[in-house]
Formats: C-alpha cells, structure tokens, sequence
C-alpha cells in the first residue's frame, strides 16, 4: 500500500529538531505533483499550497517533521562521543540502542560498563543520560572527530518493519505519521484554500509554527499527530490517553489549547456519520503546534487529531494501520465538507 | 453594582465556553457605546470612537474550571484541570457542569478515606449521581467542562464567590461604560472582554494584535496578602485598586502607571501599589504586541483566587471605576 511505503520512508529518515533536511527534501519530492507552490521558510518549515484562489475558509494541515534524539556536545579523548538530548527522551531507554549519527550516518552503540563490573546497588539503578557515551568504535579523539564533527545530530537506528500483520514498529512516528496523512490529503482535491505546514523544532518548544502560519494564515488550523497511548496492562483507564485500534484521537484540550468547539462537533458528526471509529484524548497532557497557530494575529480556530502510538519518543514505537487509515478518512471526509 | 456581579458570577463561563457571559455583557453595554461587536476568537469588544489614541482596556469572561477526560463502567467521572486550579482544594467541593448538572468532588484511597494523603488529580473522582457509563453519558460527555458551583454572598463590604475572577474586571468595565460621559472621552476606546486568558492569555493575544491600541489596560483581580500569615505581598482588601507595577508577566509602562497614580492623587481616589512574583493578566500579552503596546493593570485585591471563596472588597470596586473615569474622561 502506497501510504505504508511513505511512512517506511518518512519513519527512516533522519531528522532531528532542527536537523530536519532530510526529511524536508523528501516530502517536497512527495508533494510536489499536488501542491501548486512550495517553501521553506528562514526556520526550515516547508510550506505548501494548493488552491489559493479557491473561496471558502483557508485550512491548514499541520504535522511536525522533526522527532526527539541527540546531539554530540563532547568527543574525550579515547574516542567516545557525549552527548545532550534533543526534546523529551527517558533516560532508561538510552542504554545498548545503536544510534545514527551526523550526514553521514555513522553508526554507533550507546553503552555504560558491563553488567559483570557493576556493584549490586548500581545494577538497580537507571544510568542518567550525562553518564551513558556512544561508542562509534574510534581508536581516540582524533579518529572520533574527522568521523563525527561535534554538533552532529544522532537518531536511533531502528528500521521500519511490519511486526504482524497491519501493525508496524519503526521510529519518529511523531510526528512522521501526521507528515504522510498531510501527503495523502494533498493528493485529494477540496473546495477550500489549502495551506500545508510540515513544521520545524516543534519537540523543543513549537518553535517553527511559532513562525510558520504568519505569512499564509489560516482561518482553520487541523494539526495532524501521532499521540500517546498509555494502554498498557495495569493502566487504570482513564489514564491510557487513548488505545491502539480505536480509530483516531480527537483532542478536545491538551496542555496548550481547548481545540475549537464547533469545528470538533462537526467533526465528530462526520465521524458519526460515516461510521468511523474515534476516540477522545483522554489525559490532559502534552501540547502541539496548534498553540503556537492558534494565537496567529488575529486568531486561528484549531482543531487536533492524531494516530494513536504506543511507546512515543522511544527507538522503538508501533501503531496499527487501521488507525492510520481511519484518521485519513476521517480528515479526507471532514475536508469535504467544506 | 452588586446585582450586576451576582449575574455575572452565576454565568457559566470556563475557558472557552464564554458565551453566557458574554450574552450578558453584550446587554449591558449595548446602549452605551457606539458598536458592540465580537470578533473571530470570541472576543466582545464595546467601541467608543474618539479621534486619539486609542486606549484598549480587557478583562477576561472566562474562569477556571475542570473538563471531563474520562467516564467509568460506574458512571464515575475523572476530570482534568482548565487553568491554575488548586488540586488540593478541589476534593469536598461540588461541581456544576454545561447543561446543569451537579457533582461530588471526592477521591480514591483504600488506606485512607477520609484525608487525601495523595494529592493527585488523577487520584479524584465525580460522582454525578449516575449509575452506569450509559447514565452518564445521558448527563456529560468527555469533554464536558465544569466550575465550582457558584455562589454570592455579601457581608458588609466584602464580596465571597467564585468565578470574581475575572467578571469582578467585566463589572468595573461595565460600571465604567454605565458611567462614562461619552462626549467627554479622550480615546478611541475599545473595552474588550476577553476569551481564554485562564489557559494563556489568548483572547488578549489576537484581540489586541486587531485592535493594535496605543495603550492597552487590564482590569483583573491580584493577590491580596492581608490574611494569616499569608505570604508577603503588600495589598490589602479595601485600600484602594491595585495598580499593577508588576507582575510575574509584565512591568508595567511606567508613564501609563505614573498617569493612573497622578490621577489617583488629584482626585483623593485610594490606590495601592502592585508587585507580585506570581500570575499574570491580559496587559502581558497585549504590551508586546506587533511593536509594542504601552500597557498597565488596575487590579482589585482578592484573597483565595482560583478557589470557591474568592473574597475582595465592594469599596476597591467602586474606586477602581472612579479612577478609570477620571483616566479615560477629559
């Protein structure tokens, strides 16, 4: 299916916040038979249009190109590389994951001492991310350093693969997800003014929409994620954020906005109506790009919905393909309607 | 006046609902300004059009509250927080949700039933009565919003109710209009009751990059800090609005707040001066708008903001609207 092929592509380019070049080249190489002008912006969010000159409300379709990972700050002198982390990543999933890093995708391993050295006290603790390195396999600095400039970004080598059938594992599902259902939507033809925003930073503060709809501002803002699910066993209910194969997760508030209220009704409605599964984000938690979109000039009504993901901002997360098609059809259907 | 902050404390009015207060506003500013109109994010804007600077003064509709996030096989509902809600204080308290119905605020805990030892919000439930998620679902759906279940007392001077933030600034804008000799204002004014400043200041935000005002003015409540040993803010109920030098937001322009004390002392009008460490109000978000707006506060002092007893005094009330008079009128 052509969809499952754009999000094996999307899930494994590299892109970190504000390294987000690769990722940039290939969806304007996706979008470019649709969208009657394309740009970037001084921030690197690509922007592009499709019947501009078309009446009725201009809509945005937002998703986030960027994913969480590293950046190499430090090289010692024995030729292993230090590193930050770029947006919200749990310590304890760091430790023997094979990393990508810099343009030319040097491959390395994240490690800390074996198991054999360690007193039993520190066997029971997690090892902060300050005292984990990458081993790239350098004899020394020197070797470290014309292989991997400091500043290189590192992603998580993890490639996209079907684990059973319909249901995938891959990395940067978030927002990789959003960038290809904004594909699919494009190659639809609608009433309306659209204005396609793959945004920049958004994991380290929503930096690229705090810029990208100001020139091209629209009346309706739909961002497009992919969202927590917390539907793990012993998660009491109302704390799984959403659930995998429930169909799309409408966000009525997360932590930066309450998503337009007449607008989610309608949406809910075309749901209803075309008998497609939905399901509400059950946790306040989280924000997105719609906070920064929403207080555009004079406002934006903003509207979020996404894929539910299990195990976000980790090397490793799954979704099912029905709920990726759902929250198509359910934006395809609502776009109609205008 | 009171009768006017009774209506508008029992309007129903969390972020993003505002529509019952702003129904009521709209009636009571209509005839005393030249156009009433709302705008594209919800914002009512009463306009006097006057030939100078424009002068936007905003206080905010809406009041924290809590939104249903989740509905049990029991009928029980789990709700997040809609603004700076105080969690702790919300356990005991009864909720009065969109279309009317009432909740019990209470809370999980084998160990202990009767004091909340874990002060989580996840940790609190509501019970509405139902007795099944079908039940349930006939009363409030996730996302139904929620505010503590309002209530007005008066005793002497001093005001209790909920919600005083902010329809206690909605009321000293309406006085103001109410009492303003339209010839005689110096502005173009725009009064701006204002969306969702409980969830970021965003009503404010787009208003004023709209309006974009020379000066612009909130009208919010602040802190008071005249109770046991309360922490050391230097307001006090009953000794005059605040004007706001700062806050955790802003500083305030210096020429507009010298402008408001200079026209506190000419007029014997009582005024303290503001400086909090914590919170914010609209003047934030509208001073750096486009390239820059020159904005100030005039706060009332209000003991237990965000909780069911907000309390101020009628008489910091009165002279706040007095003071704005004499401000805005030639």
């Amino acid at each position: 299916m052509e969809s499952i092929e754009l999000i094996e592509k999307l899930s494994n380019t590299p892109g970190i916040s504000g390294d987000e070049r690769k990722v940039r080249e290939l969806l304007k190489d996706e979008i470019k038979e649709y969208a009657e002008k394309i740009m970037t912006d001084p921030l690197g969010n690509l922007i592009a249009l499709k019947g501009m000159e078309k009446k009725g409300p201009r809509i945005m379709l937002n998703a986030h190109m960027d994913e969480v990972g590293l950046i190499i700050d430090h090289i010692n002198k024995d030729g292993f590389l230090q590193f930050k982390k770029i947006g919200g990543i749990d310590d304890r999933v760091l430790l023997g994951k094979r990393v990508l890093i810099g343009e030319k995708e040097i491959r390395g391993v994240i490690g800390a001492k074996a198991i054999h050295l360690q007193e039993v006290d520190e066997r029971k603790k997690s090892i902060k991310s300050t005292e984990l390195y990458i081993d790239i396999g350098a004899k020394d600095m020197e070797e470290a350093e014309s292989m991997v400039p400091r500043g290189s970004f590192a992603t998580f080598d993890t490639k996209f693969e079907e684990i059973t059938e319909n249901k995938f594992i891959g990395k940067a599902f978030d927002d990789r997800l959003g960038c290809a259902i904004i594909v699919d939507l494009l190659r639809q033809n609608y009433n309306v003014p659209i204005i396609a925003l793959f945004s920049t930073q958004e994991e380290i503060g929503l930096r690229g929409a705090a810029v990208g709809a100001h020139q091209y501002t629209p009346d309706v803002a739909i961002t497009i994620e992919g969202t927590i699910s917390n539907d793990l066993p012993e998660v009491p209910d109302h704390l799984k954020c959403s659930k995998l194969g429930r169909g799309p997760v409408i966000t009525v508030k997360d932590r930066g906005v309450i998503t337009d209220n007449e607008l989610r009704g309608k949406l809910i409605s075309t749901a209803k109506q075309n008998k497609i599964p939905y399901q509400f984000k059950q946790v306040i938690a989280g924000g997105t790009d719609s906070y920064r979109i929403q207080t555009t000039k004079k406002g934006v009504k903003v509207l979020t919905v996404a894929v539910p993901v299990r195990y976000l901002h980790s090397p490793v997360s799954l979704f099912f393909k029905d709920d990726y098609i759902n929250t198509f059809k359910l934006l395809n259907k609502f776009l109609k309607k205008f | 006046m009171e009768n006017l902050i009774k209506k508008l404390v029992y309007a129903f009015g969390p972020s993003s609902k505002e529509n019952s207060v702003k129904k009521i506003i709209k009636e009571e500013i209509l005839k005393e300004v030249d156009e009433v109109y709302e705008d594209n994010f919800g914002n009512l804007v009463g306009h006097i059009k006057g030939p100078n600077e424009s002068l936007m003064l905003a206080a905010h509709m809406d009041q924290i509250g809590v939104m249903v996030t989740n509905i049990d096989k029991n009928g029980f509902l789990r709700v997040g927080s809609i603004g700076g809600l105080h969690k702790s204080l919300l356990v005991g308290q009864k909720i009065l949700f969109e279309g009317g119905v009432e909740g019990f605020v209470y809370y999980e805990d084998k160990e202990s039933p009767w004091e909340v030892k874990d002060q989580k919000l996840e940790k609190f439930y509501v019970d509405i009565g139902a007795t099944s998620r079908t039940s349930a679902k006939k009363l409030v759906q996730i996302g139904t919003e929620g505010i503590y279940k309002p209530s007005f007392y008066v005793n002497g001077t001093r005001i209790t109710a909920p919600a005083l933030d902010d329809r206690i600034g909605c009321a000293v804008a309406i006085q103001l209009l109410k009492t303003l000799r339209r010839k005689k204002v110096k502005y173009d004014l725009y009064v701006v009751f204002t969306v969702q400043e409980e969830i970021g200041i965003k009503g404010a935000k787009v208003s004023s990059y709209d309006i974009t005002p020379d000066i612009g003015i909130a009208l919010d409540v602040t802190d008071a800090g005249d109770t046991p040993e309360s922490p050391a803010i230097s307001l006090a109920l009953g000794k005059g609005p605040a004007i706001k030098i700062m806050d955790a937001g802003m500083i305030a322009s210096k020429r507009i707040r010298t402008l408001l004390i200079d026209t506190a002392k000419k007029n014997n009008i009582p005024y303290q001066l503001e400086v909090i460490t914590g919170g914010s109000t609209d003047a934030a978000a509208i001073q750096i708008t486009k390239t820059g707006v020159e904005s100030a506060a005039v706060s009332i002092s209000t003991r237990y903001i965000h909780t069911p007893g907000e309390t101020l005094d009628m008489t910091d009330v009165e002279n706040a609207v007095k003071l704005l008079k004499k401000f805005i009128e030639k």
